[in-house]
């Protein structure tokens, strides 16, 4: 966990003193320090604007969205039992999806995002997982196979609608397909603090409920011959999650490969145990998110690489070495 | 008709300089300007600023010559690398003198304003006057008010000649298809374009397919079209699918419209008849002539 | 006290009944079998007096106390459940699997205290464990594995176990060794067991009373040199029984009718 720790704090300095306008990492160090109060920044107000307004913000929304992404795919593998399970199992971003097009599409050819694509975004995934949860037996004794079937169900309605709704103006296609690709580049401090609240929620119940977790593992007969309240734990433990991933897909659009990725790789490193699974979730999931989009922002300056485009880059071949390191493993 | 086109060029006489948003006005002539709206930078570059447009989006392509090296996705901006485009090329060590935008991703306009950038919107014309009003506003921006005011002047007198120019035509209807691709997507009155077509006195066939969920786009049917049989055809999705006669002809159920019988099928240059800058008149004077040229054409109105 | 009654229990799935008016009581302190052919509704019933499985008529009863009227808590900490097939979760040490065992007794947000550490090297110490306790249990070998698996069960620390085919997969030495570490359980510890075996022989030799069921009814229920010896009991296994007595215990040998 030290060493976790360490690589978020290295990895989050190192976002900070990065970026397309170029400005002295000394500075930008002695800004922050000066804010702690030792010594005085030498930073210019436009630098400290672009540093503090800018930047940071971003920063912190990918601190903010890794860590819930990471969080709720590992909570997802271990309710599930299933490790290809991840936040957008039962139609989270098919229902974001809807719902930030319809925002959209519905404000014609308005110029500004419309300030309720984040809330109809949201609505759309609690929706969605509503439905899923509804159509899918509300997890009671029976499999959560049935849940994920109706979860694919949902997805599969829910984004046949997005395209229907999509294709209908043909002025907003590529603004959709901007939302739905994902990227922290709207992110500003008002963006962070709405969806903070949300996100600190749900990690701390994810966390609080990863020893109920750990026993859940070995099946649900067993696990309520142990006294576990299988089916509440499950209402509660998707609620959580599903309720922190609609928050930050409302605010980031569709970022994959985090929610699935980082549990596993945690899981090569420290084993199965999901009480030390999910607390590492928070910070490697933080932490990587943030190195995709400092490489997303800077490769390319001044243009700028799709997030999910690099999350799934970097994301493939760790899953793939994982498949193979597994296969390895169990032969 | 023409009394709808005479009332629109009066209107352009009255020069409101109003500005989207950001309220103080540059107090020297800008030398970093960004164009983050491909109509702008025609505009940028016809009324001679183009030297100061120091980076543009991806989509500005015309003029085909002197745009700068440096693009921005105006869709998925990267605010900080917009707000250090002149930094970067040590044109100067401060932000942008200007930044023009027509869409506010990233709430971009916001975020600059803040780092006290001069932002303009300039969202779709939605008339001839609003161009010309855009137009101005760039010219008194960049200090080129006497060229923009000539490029506006003279994009207001090209459009008034080439409708008057259009003889009466009482008792044939000029009807239209209008097409934006190759899945019958069009465009009705309601759009500027649109506007300008009713304005010349064609018949949209778009507008009587269409209903409010469209937003102005809708997707027509081919039995549609083919009942109608529209007179021209204007293709507008000529480069992005290359869409011409013998595409159109070939189509299932179009041999036996009058635009394909009568080779009336017209192929607009796709970012002409997309934006809303100085070549608007070069896709007026494609209309119109294409508009006498039916006209003109006794086989489409024989009986 | 630590009995278990059954009272009127049928239980169904899908208008199939898979039990059906089982009235029956599993005295505290005993080792009762139940045996019966295949199908005959014996995990059904298990799974119910393990109160994993809701009944649709009828009532289960701990002590005189409706099961189903206990939390699940309360229900996990007198009572145990070993199903046929347990998951065995990937990458587990056998340490962390017993001491899964403790679950009912800690809070579940929590880690669990000393007390329950010491009850799980116990266990372990007991089981002959101690050498396994940090192997992943999918690398341990069958007999070490349902030792573990039993391990958990002791851990959890309860005055009845009930167990659904203990001896599944498991060599002739496993199997016994398994079914003597449940028997000093009863003797020393005063344990109640409730087990199903398809083995007549073992379900004899182990345990004290025997249940016959057959198609989801409880047919005979009495000690098990009786119902060993049952004409119900050939009846229901279609089959001639030879019972022998070897040195005080029982062997049956089953000999096909056709013969």
């Amino acid at each position: 966990m030290t060493v976790a720790l360490t690589l978020l704090v290295i990895v989050t300095g190192g976002a900070t003193l990065i970026g397309p306008w170029r400005i002295a990492p000394g500075l930008i160090l002695g800004d922050i320090a000066s804010h702690l109060g030792v010594g005085h920044s030498h930073l210019s107000a436009l630098q400290s604007s672009i540093v503090w307004q800018i930047r940071a913000p971003r920063i912190a929304l990918g601190l903010v969205a890794g860590a819930m992404l990471a969080v709720a795919g590992g909570t997802y593998q271990g309710v599930f039992r299933n490790p290809l399970a991840d936040p957008y199992l039962l139609g989270v971003a098919a229902g974001a999806g809807l719902g930030a097009t319809v925002a959209i599409v519905g404000v014609g050819h308005g110029s500004a995002t419309p300030t309720w694509t984040p809330l109809l975004a949201f609505a759309g995934a609690i929706a969605a997982v509503s439905i899923t949860w509804s159509v899918g037996g509300r997890g009671r004794s029976s499999s959560t196979a049935t849940l994920v079937l109706g979860g694919v169900a949902v997805s599969s309605l829910l984004t046949s609608a997005q395209t229907f709704v999509q294709q209908s103006s043909s002025g907003s296609i590529a603004r959709v397909y901007i939302w739905l690709l994902g990227s922290l580049g709207s992110a500003t401090w008002s963006s962070v603090t709405m969806i903070l609240p949300y996100v600190v929620f749900c990690i701390v119940v994810c966390v609080a409920c990863a020893r109920a977790l750990d026993v859940l593992s070995v099946g649900d007969l067993e696990s309520r011959s142990l006294g576990l309240p299988v089916a509440r734990l499950r209402i509660f433990l998707i609620a959580a999650s599903s309720l922190g991933t609609a928050a930050v897909v409302s605010a980031v659009g569709l970022i994959g490969f985090v929610g699935i990725i980082v549990p596993h790789v945690i899981r090569l490193v420290a084993g199965t145990s999901y009480r030390r699974i999910l607390p590492l979730c928070v910070v490697v999931g933080a932490a990587f998110l943030v190195v995709a989009d400092t490489v997303a922002r800077t490769v390319v300056s001044p243009s700028e690489l799709p997030l999910g485009v690099v999350t799934a880059l970097v994301g493939a071949p760790i899953f793939v070495l994982i498949l193979n390191a597994k296969r390895r493993s169990v032969e | 008709m023409k009394r709808i086109m005479s009332m629109l060029l009066a209107a352009t006489t009255l020069v409101p300089l109003s500005l989207a948003t950001s309220a103080h006005a540059s107090s020297s002539v800008p030398s970093c300007i960004v164009s983050l709206s491909p109509t702008a930078t025609e505009t940028l570059f016809a009324i001679g600023a183009g030297p100061q447009v120091q980076a543009v989006d991806r989509d500005s392509n015309y003029p085909t010559k002197g745009l700068p090296k440096l693009r921005i996705d105006a869709l998925n901006p990267s605010v900080e690398a917009v707000a250090g485009i002149c930094h970067v090329t040590k044109t100067h060590s401060a932000t942008p003198d200007l930044v023009i935008i027509s869409y506010n991703a990233n709430q971009i306009l916001e975020k600059l304003t803040a780092l006290h950038v001069h932002v303009v919107e300039q969202d779709a014309a939605t008339s001839l006057a609003d161009v010309s009003r855009q137009i101005k506003a760039l010219g008194a921006l960049t200090g080129h008010v006497s060229s923009s005011t000539s490029l506006a002047t003279s994009l207001t007198k090209q459009v008034a000649a080439l409708v008057a120019s259009i003889p009466r035509h009482v008792g044939k209807v000029v009807t239209v298809y209008y097409e934006l691709d190759p899945t019958l997507y069009s465009l009705t009155s309601e759009t500027f374009v649109g506007s300008i077509i009713k304005a010349l006195g064609m018949v949209n066939v778009a507008d009587a397919d269409s209903t409010s969920g469209d937003f102005g786009y809708p997707q027509l049917g081919v039995e549609y079209l083919a009942a109608s049989s529209p007179k021209i055809i204007f293709l507008a999705d000529t480069k992005c699918c290359s869409a011409n006669y013998t595409m159109v002809a070939h189509r299932n159920g179009f041999s036996r419209i009058s635009a394909v019988v009568h080779h009336h099928v017209v192929g607009l240059d796709d970012d002409i008849a997309s934006r809303w800058g100085p070549r608007l008149g070069v896709l007026v004077g494609q209309l119109t002539a294409a508009l006498k040229a039916t006209l003109n054409d006794g086989t489409v109105w024989k009986k | 006290m630590s009995e278990l009654r059954a009272a009127g229990v049928s239980i169904s799935s899908d208008h199939v009944t898979l039990v059906n008016e089982v009235t029956a009581v599993f005295p505290s302190g005993r080792w009762t079998t139940i045996v019966g052919p295949n199908g005959a509704g014996k995990t059904t019933l298990v799974e119910a007096l393990a109160g994993v499985r809701s009944v649709t008529r009828g009532t289960i009863f701990l002590n005189d106390i409706a099961l189903s009227s206990l939390s699940e808590r309360e229900r996990a900490r007198n009572i145990a459940f070993v199903p046929q097939h347990p998951v065995i979760p990937f990458g587990m040490s056998v340490r962390d699997y017993v001491a899964l065992g403790r679950t009912p007794h800690h809070s579940l947000f929590g880690p669990p205290t000393s007390a329950d550490e010491e009850v799980v090297v116990d266990v372990l110490v007991r089981l002959d464990l101690l050498g396994l306790s940090s192997r992943a249990m999918h690398s341990l070998s069958g007999g070490e594995r349902q030792r573990a698996v039993l391990g958990r069960a002791l851990a959890q620390g309860t005055k009845i176990i009930i167990l659904d085919e203990p001896t599944t997969g498991l060599d002739v030495r496993h199997q016994f060794e398994v079914l003597e570490l449940l028997r000093r359980e009863v003797d020393h510890g005063g344990v109640t067991i409730i087990a199903t075996l398809h083995d007549l022989t073992l379900a004899s030799q182990f345990a004290q009373d025997v249940v016959l069921m057959d198609h989801g009814e409880v047919l005979l229920s009495g000690p098990a040199k009786e119902v060993i010896r049952s004409p119900q009991l050939a009846e229901s296994y279609e089959m001639t029984l030879r019972v022998v007595d070897v040195d005080g215990s029982d062997v049956i040998i089953p000999v096909p009718r056709d013969r």
